[in-house]
């Protein structure tokens, strides 16, 4: 294609999205969230099936196909099974802002739950992260029945 | 076709402004369960699974990630398209019609009480052109109504017509919405939103889904006594720019209907069809669209629906089940159309039954003013 | 498998990460002409059209609308597929059902991204809004979640990692659509790199780009007719799993769906040695690890081995597999076009038809695509029907 083009010429329409959404929680994230703003446990379901315990609980086990039965209570503590720490300002899609760098993820098998949780670490260093390390839920003071009632999780395994 | 495919289950939710009750998957999984009940199928026999669902109306990305669990896709081939729920049946006619699946289950959903509909509906419009003049699909709509309308002399009243129908014909229907029959002056005398288009000229905005199983021929004729067949099938897209097409005419409706009805062999589609179920997003199309799928001439829609012919008991009733005017989860319209085809075709449609209904057309649309187009004609 | 289907032509945009110069209907445009000039066809001997994209990182709502026209799908059976990192691949079997039909005799399929039109970041970050959202780490947060997984699962190195990206963005030197073309890339300049989530640097990573690919399918009697060597498609099996990146253990090491996907695939065909057998491989890389990982997964090497290959350069232009000659998704990323990329690729080893980053003598090549954490598709193409 041939164009004749300056740089300076070309154009670019600037538009923004603004757009308000109401998400149905559905009884297995409102309970979920119900308990841990009230009473600060960590709330999974069973499959009655598998027998594993999910979290984020939810209506069905995908695994088996069938509706998932009883609520278990699981952690505060757990085992990372994956770690890292982020040195990039990615948009927080519940704020809309970044968080600040650097901060620390991870993957956290509660106990008694077959699906860990991804969440932040206290420790930001990746020197001081190791798979297996056994952390511990914190929660906010104020919790509000959201996912950011759970601040982090800190380390409760002594040092090397 | 080779091999020919049919439908052998259906389910559809009843259609509701809000369902927050519940979340999403639980509602899916709910119609997903049933269907596959009304096939006489399990999870083990999907060969494939089609959803159809929007990002940007899920308020989400992937949006079709959440319906994993409840639709059957671990470890099984799973597709979205991103569209109204009749194209996801296309989608799924193909696995089979190519030989990868046996059995295929079509889901879609959709949730209008998340969003604001026709706010998010700017967004289709190119950025360049069309979506800085803050069209959506409402004023849209209403550009395409004035040029029909004029074009025509169809009058607010022939458009109001079409909502008694429908209204009144939804008192039949379990899974409808809004039934509550009305007048010509109720309907002349709600709130204008867009002239000419009226609060009640327009479907509502709901939350809804519904999934259909579809299955090759020796499948179907093995599971199912209450088959029905597909005999035609029929897409096309028109152009983008409004004023770069006719808005009176839109030539892909003409060829997706003249598509399906040449696949099965239909020629005067007013007497050979029994029912139509079309999806109308707005009164007026209802009345664009029969002409465009030649029910009438040109111009006759407002006709034939006065003279009855459109009507529950007429020579060929056309949204028996109240339309789109029933209830209006948006890409779950069309799919919704094919369960209701399939309903009529197996005489299960209740107190909506179209008497002795053997060959039914089903359609659905994408985009503003019926730029994308689905035909499909279904029967014995 | 339905009637036989062959890729007779394919097209893309030169790749980069911000085309000024077209908006996104045009860059459609641009990938379907080039592919129907690749075929020596007209538009109208086009029957449908099946469009790829992720449309919210570009903040559009059905783009398949607006652009389609630009892929011609005016006046004919066309919509679009939005599978995620999957789409190009899920979109290119989707063309392939089309045409293996009996009722479409050719199929264009157009993936595209115009990421530089949006913000693929907050894109990316609206995944579950109850759960997911707060960790603000977007694809490369939960990449370097499985990648500390997977180095630990398989002792995979740094330095193993690293070699892959310097392969990639070599590779891509001798694809003129390629994106990131670095030929003096160093495995120590890709360890010095900034780090973007430990331990993944940033030029271990895809980049976003701008870009589209067309493929044409057609039945087999177009295919025989138009071109002098067809891609023939043996397979194309898809594969989804959860999404919930805490359920799946060991991901990368694991990777169910894409090993049931290959096998499914490989049974198809009646592949044994994937290594000895396929020519060439055009895998669905978005980062260094996943490229090692798929090599375990897809049956290239042993469990444990991915490291090995590399090490060993069994992957290289030269060895004995070749991975990625056209550089990869490490080096180009439109994401609703990168799967279609891999197919379009893996087509041109067997048109022969690859340029400079033509391989010899390819009879059997192997595409895949992937997304979502855990999404797998396997396309395997032949010089033969069968």
């Amino acid at each position: 294609m041939n164009r004749n083009l300056q740089q300076e010429e070309l154009l670019r329409i600037a538009t923004q999205m603004n757009l308000e959404f109401r998400f149905p929680a559905g009884i297995h994230y409102e309970r979920f969230f119900r308990e841990l703003k009230e009473t600060g446990r960590i709330m999974g379901v069973r499959c009655p099936e598998c027998k594993r315990v999910l979290v984020p609980p939810r209506p069905v086990c995908g695994e088996c196909f069938v509706r998932t039965g009883e609520w278990v209570e699981v952690g505060p503590e757990g085992t990372v099974i994956a770690y890292t720490s982020i040195y990039f300002p990615f948009i927080d899609g519940s704020t809309g802002k970044p968080r600040s760098i650097p901060y620390g993820a991870g993957l956290i098998q509660l106990d008694g739950s077959f699906s860990a949780i991804n969440h932040i670490l206290e420790e930001g260093d990746p020197g001081k992260l190791h798979i297996g390390m056994r952390v511990k839920a914190v929660l906010k003071e104020e919790r509000e029945g959201n996912i950011g009632d759970i601040l982090y999780f800190k380390t409760i395994e002594p040092e090397e | 076709m080779d091999p020919k495919v049919a439908i052998i289950g259906v389910s559809q939710t009843k259609f509701e402004p809000d369902k927050s009750y519940e979340d999403i998957p639980e509602t899916v999984f709910r119609v997903v369960k049933e269907a596959m009940e009304d096939a006489g199928i399990d999870k083990n026999d999907l060969g494939s699974i089609v959803t159809s669902s929007v990002d940007l109306w899920d308020g989400r990305t992937a949006s079709n990630q959440m319906l994993v669990d409840v639709v059957g896709s671990i470890m099984k081939p799973e597709s979205r398209v991103a569209g109204d729920g009749l194209g996801a049946a296309f989608q799924g006619m193909m696995t089979i019609l190519a030989g990868a699946s046996e059995i295929t289950l079509i889901v879609s959903q959709c949730r209008g009480s998340m969003g604001a509909h026709y706010e998010i509906s700017n967004w289709v419009f190119d950025p360049i052109y069309q979506q800085p003049l803050g069209l959506d699909y409402l004023s849209a709509g209403a550009l395409q109504a004035n040029h029909y309308m004029a074009n025509y002399g169809i009058s607010q009243e022939d458009c109001a017509r079409v909502v008694i129908k429908n209204r009144s014909d939804a008192k039949n229907n379990p899974y409808a919405q809004v039934k509550n029959e009305t007048t010509i002056e109720e309907v002349m005398n709600s709130p204008m939103w867009a002239y000419p288009i009226k609060e009640m000229d327009a479907a509502p905005i709901s939350d809804g889904a519904c999934a259909v199983v579809l299955a090759s021929g020796p499948r179907a004729e093995a599971l199912s006594n209450r088959a029905v067949w597909i005999l035609g099938i029929g897409s096309c897209l028109d152009c983008h720019y409004l004023g770069h097409r006719d808005l009176s005419g839109g030539d892909a409706l003409i060829t997706a209907s003249n598509r399906a009805y040449s696949m099965a062999g239909i020629s005067n589609p007013l007497k050979e069809l029994d029912v139509a179920e079309i999806s109308a997003a707005f009164s007026y199309q209802e009345l664009l669209w029969t002409e465009l799928m030649g029910f009438c001439d040109r111009g006759e829609g407002a006709r034939i629906l006065k003279e009855g012919l459109t009507c529950l008991r007429g020579l060929l009733p056309v949204n028996p089940s109240g339309g789109m005017m029933a209830g209006n989860p948006f890409t779950v319209a069309g799919l919704t159309r094919l369960v209701e085809a399939a309903l009529q075709v197996r005489g299960e449609a209740g107190d909506r039954q179209v008497k002795g209904a053997a060959k039914a057309l089903c359609h659905g649309t994408t985009g503003f003013c019926g730029q994308g187009q689905y035909v499909m004609i279904v029967g014995n | 498998m339905g009637k036989r289907v062959a890729i007779i032509g394919t097209g893309q945009t030169n790749h980069c990460s911000s085309r000024e110069d077209v908006n996104e209907m045009e860059l459609v445009y641009e990938a379907a002409s080039a592919a129907l000039m690749d075929a020596e066809m007209t538009i109208q001997e086009i029957d449908a059209v099946v469009l790829a994209n992720m449309e919210l990182f570009e903040g559009r709502a059905l783009p398949d609308m607006w652009c389609g026209e630009g892929a011609g799908a005016f006046m004919k059976h066309s919509f679009k597929i939005s599978t995620g990192g999957t789409s190009g691949t899920s979109g290119a079997i989707s063309g392939y059902y089309h045409a293996a039909s009996g009722l479409f005799d050719t199929v264009m399929v157009v993936g595209f991204e115009k990421h530089s039109d949006g913000n693929t970041a907050a894109g990316m970050a609206l995944t579950d809004p109850f759960w997911d959202r707060h960790i603000a780490a977007a694809a490369i947060g939960n990449f370097a979640l499985s990648v500390s997984e997977y180095m630990a699962d398989r002792g995979v190195t740094k330095e193993q990692s690293a070699k892959v990206a310097v392969k990639a963005r070599r590779n891509a030197c001798n694809n003129p659509h390629a994106h990131l073309q670095m030929p003096h890339l160093t495995v120590k300049e890709v360890l010095e790199s900034p780090i973007l989530a430990y331990p993944i640097h940033r030029l271990e990573m895809c980049p976003q780009s701008d870009g589209a690919c067309a493929i044409i399918f057609a039945s087999e009697k177009i295919a025989q007719k138009k071109c002098p060597r067809p891609a023939w498609v043996r397979a194309a099996v898809t594969r989804h799993d959860h999404i919930y990146l805490g359920e799946v253990k060991h991901r990368l090491a694991t990777m169910r769906s894409l090993r049931a996907a290959a096998k499914s695939a490989y049974g198809i065909v009646g592949i044994r040695e994937p290594i000895k057998e396929f020519d060439v491989a055009e895998i669905y890389d978005p980062l260094t690890y996943a490229e090692i990982a798929w090599y375990e997964a897809l049956g290239f090497c042993r469990d444990g081995e991915g490291g090995r290959l590399v090490d060993d350069g069994i992957t290289q232009m030269d060895g004995e597999l070749p991975v990625n000659p056209s550089g990869g998704v490490i080096s180009t990323n439109p994401v609703g076009a990168s799967g279609t990329i891999r197919v379009a690729e893996a087509a041109l080893q067997i048109h022969g038809r690859a340029g400079k980053r033509q391989i010899p003598d390819v009879n059997l090549a192997l595409a895949t695509g992937y997304g979502v954490y855990c999404w797998s598709d396997v396309i395997i193409l032949s010089s033969k029907p069968g």
